[in-house]
């Protein structure tokens, strides 16, 4: 039975309708009213809701009885029913990071314009159309769609001259605007961005970027390809759908601030996009079952180029498609190393995007790389813990020591509502080196912070840094698998290419957690190795950055394709060391002496513990 | 101080020479191995998973103590027969197919195993069809299943249809853990149990066992 539901939002409100006794967090999502990080399975408590209904024993248990008072209640949980009334909460805005790091570099875009005069063809010289468009631009040869093709006939009879679109001297488009404009997307898992550049003047014009709209098929990648392979058979289609939509609208949008600066609303002339695999899976309409299960098989990493109407992107222009390296290495990657000039770096170096997962490419400063990708989990992102948040306005973002304890700063300066990644990090830095947390990771108090650290409602340990903004004991157990996971992937990079850690000449950091990130905080955390805190290198948004380059360098597609070639994927998931490495590195480094059960044992000893361990030591004895 | 309660407390600081040191002391006073096994070396074990469980200590401290466990019990195996050991029951573990995490399941092998289970592991990517070989080899009274992936743990399901069919059904029960794994997703493939870490998944194997 159907039933009507009402829906209040900061936008409005909706009437939708459900199925009686369907969770009502699948139909929000299907109305892309919802977000659901954990894609609907009922397991992130993220879906939160204001309504009256007798809350469920999982709601009981997820929410504390002051949000249960308040009327909140979990979409996953809430059933469909009639006459259901719901309001939801809104939700913070994205800051997407804008700035990059670039070098100079040799210009030529992968498209020229070409101002042309239109030949009129006569009772003569009965030359066709098309023919007629390659005379008079002298291009060799063309490749139209037959969309376009069909336009020619009007735009050659309506104008005295054109511009063509010419990609190596073949004819790939025409118009009467002679805006030469380049669109980059780089398309992450938790945000879109985009910029808009001139490619007459070299310079951007505009930056924007947004929240992936596939948010509410879950925030992580493996989510959304469950989503995409168990969501029905028209999963993939409605993920492709999403950020094809999304693609469009953030054109429309960019075009329009265009607009508003006075310059004249044209389509883009090329269109170069990055991502990361499964980004580009989904946008591509492909299968990415397999990346999400062991061996991890994509359809393809290669390159890729078409026309824009062939991704159902609103536009006349060729679209690029940036390479990957592996399912877990993509193309954003590849583009932060050519943002990062790796191909012209002559001592080694070691490039590590966080997110997720973070990528690790370690390169020897003789064109060769390495590369990884390890499960770093939510938490530099501010999800997961009990007061992280995204780097959005009012988020602590660092935490500093000062003469009577400590201090922070907000982004944007506003009232503190949560830490995101480079807070954390500095307070586990912090409470390092004030004695309050030990190397094993134990927030046992006793330093100079102690009177900021009490215990929780069950007994756990808390460090307060506002009176509602505060780091548990169970927030640091989450960080110290995701900094055992991120340095472990650094250890093995090094390991397998026999490099040292001070021979690392540049640690470049892609992504917005890079960027904010303190470098002597990494360091005491562990994050990074100590010999590294003075060779950090802040690239921001490198793979924006890269992508342009991807576009407008000359020779940029050769460098990428050399890259790749050059880069052996390492699958840590398999890695006999890695494992270890990662145990060895779940506790912080020391500062002094500590107890002795509590220092990392050396690499060697920890290799046999696992064997030892897991070996059933009692079945022999049974 | 007992030598039993040194020890125990020898074992949590993950002493492994002290640990087999004491064990052997105890031995040379008289104690029967089972009794070290029971009253020394276990409560150790246990103290570490009850704070394990509260986020006390982490995994590096837990196999540190498991080494010293394992210690331990190096000592005493020649000394213990098979009947002088209580069989409190038979594990098979593996990471379900698909998925290749291994730490957090080897952390559960290993705390059932200080509870004084025999546990088979499989290891990683193990297809359904080889629980229940498995199981029917070493007439195990409880399949444990791993996922760390929502990609991978829809593979649990079959695992719980190929046990309803096995000679085993009705007998061995079936529990399921790992990060996206909840007690509803325990419910609807129809497993036996759920637990959401290493020390609660030994307890509730007991629990399992004992309801059997």
């Amino acid at each position: 039975m159907l039933v009507e539901i009402k829906v209040t939002n900061d936008k409005g409100e909706y009437l939708i309708e459900a199925e009686a006794g369907v969770p009502i967090s699948k139909v929000l999502r299907e109305h892309q009213l919802l977000e659901l990080p954990c894609g609907g399975s009922g397991t992130c408590g993220k879906c939160l809701i204001y309504t009256d209904t007798i809350p469920t024993a999982e709601e009981c248990k997820r929410l504390a009885p002051a949000a249960i008072e308040s009327g909140l209640r979990l979409a996953c949980y809430t059933l469909a029913q009639k006459s259901l009334c719901l309001s939801i909460p809104p939700q913070a805005k994205t800051k997407v990071l804008t700035a990059f790091a670039n070098t100079s570099y040799d210009f030529l875009p992968l498209i020229e314009l070409k101002e042309f005069a239109i030949k009129k063809s006569t009772i003569e010289n009965q030359k066709t159309d098309v023919q007629n468009l390659l005379e008079s631009c002298s291009a060799r040869s063309y490749q139209l769609t037959l969309e376009q093709q069909a336009g020619l006939p009007s735009f050659l009879r309506s104008n005295e001259t054109g511009y063509a679109l010419l990609k190596e001297g073949i004819v790939c488009g025409f118009r009467t605007n002679c805006q030469h404009t380049l669109l980059a997307v780089d398309i992450g898992t938790t945000t879109v961005a985009a910029m808009i550049m001139d490619l007459t003047s070299e310079a951007v014009l505009e930056v924007y970027g947004e929240q992936n709209d596939q948010g509410v098929f879950g925030a992580d990648v493996i989510s959304r390809i469950e989503h995409s392979t168990g969501g029905g058979a028209d999963g993939i289609a409605q993920i492709q759908a999403t950020i094809v939509r999304q693609i469009n609208r953030i054109k429309d949008t960019l075009i329009s601030m265009l607009s508003a600066r006075g310059m004249e609303a044209a389509d883009p002339t090329v269109i170069a996009i990055t991502g990361n695999t499964s980004m580009i899976h989904f946008l591509c309409g492909f299968p990415a079952e397999h990346i999400g299960k062991a061996p991890f098989i994509p359809v393809t990493l290669d390159s890729l180029e078409c026309h824009a109407s062939e991704l159902k992107i609103d536009s006349q222009a060729s679209v690029y498609l940036m390479p990957g390296i592996s399912a877990y290495v993509g193309g954003d990657i590849v583009a932060s190393l050519l943002a990062a000039d790796a191909h012209k770096q002559k001592e080694p170096f070691i490039l590590v995007d966080f997110g997720t997962n973070a990528e690790i490419v370690l390169g020897d400063g003789k064109n060769t790389y390495s590369a990884c990708s390890t499960a770093a989990g939510p938490c530099f992102e501010g999800a997961t813990l009990s007061c992280g948040m995204v780097a959005q306005p009012g988020a602590i973002d660092t935490i500093f020591k000062t003469k009577d304890g400590f201090s922070y700063t907000t982004i944007d300066k506003e009232k503190p509502a949560g830490l995101c990644g480079s807070a954390v990090i500095d307070c586990i830095s912090l409470l390092l080196k004030s004695g309050d947390l030990d190397a094993g990771g134990r927030l046992e108090g006793g330093g100079e912070l102690s009177d900021f650290i009490s215990r929780g409602e069950n007994g756990q340990a808390l460090f307060s840094i506002t009176s509602d903004v505060f780091l548990s004991q169970g927030d640091i157990r989450k960080i110290q698998l995701a900094k055992a996971a991120v340095r472990a992937g650094i250890e093995t990079l090094l390991q397998e290419s026999g490099i040292a850690p001070e021979e690392i000449a540049n640690l470049f950091l892609a992504g917005g957690f890079g960027n904010a990130l303190n470098p002597e905080s990494a360091v005491r955390a562990g994050l990074v190795p100590a010999q590294m805190e003075h060779v950090i290198r802040v690239l921001g948004n490198a793979a924006g950055c890269g992508v342009i380059r991807y576009a407008t360098e000359k020779d940029a597609r050769s460098i990428v394709t050399h890259i790749k070639a050059c880069t052996q994927y390492i699958e840590l998931s398999t890695h006999s060391g890695f494992t270890d490495e990662f145990i060895n590195q779940m506790v912080f480094p020391e500062q002094e002496k500590k107890a002795e059960f509590l220092q990392p044992l050396p690499h060697r000893d920890m290799q046999k513990i696992p064997e030892k361990v897991f070996e059933s030591a009692l079945d022999e004895i049974l | 101080m007992s030598v039993l309660t040194e020890m125990s407390e020898m074992l949590q600081k993950g002493k492994s020479a002290e640990t087999a040191a004491l064990v052997q002391k105890a031995l040379d006073e008289g104690m029967t191995p089972q009794d070290v096994l029971d009253n020394g070396l276990m409560p150790g074990m246990d103290v570490i998973g009850e704070r394990f469980k509260n986020n006390d200590i982490f995994i590096p401290e837990v196999l540190i103590a498991a080494r010293a466990m394992g210690a331990g019990t190096d000592v005493l195996r020649p000394l213990l027969s098979a009947s002088d050991a209580a069989d409190r029951g038979t594990v098979v573990i593996g990471t379900i197919k698909d998925d290749l995490h291994d730490i957090g399941k080897n952390l559960v092998a290993m705390m059932m195993e200080s509870k004084g289970l025999k546990v088979i592991n499989l290891g990683n990517n193990v297809p359904p069809e080889k629980y229940i070989e498995a199981a029917i080899e070493h007439n195990a009274d409880i399949i444990a299943c791993a996922a760390l992936l929502t990609t991978t743990m829809v593979h649990m399901k079959d695992v719980v249809s190929l046990l309803a069919e096995s000679p085993l059904a009705g007998k061995a029960k079936i529990m399921v853990g790992g990060a996206p794994v909840n007690q509803a997703y325990c419910d609807a493939i129809g497993a036996d149990g759920y637990a959401p870490d290493a020390t609660m998944a030994a307890e509730k194997a007991l629990e399992l066992m004992k309801a059997a």
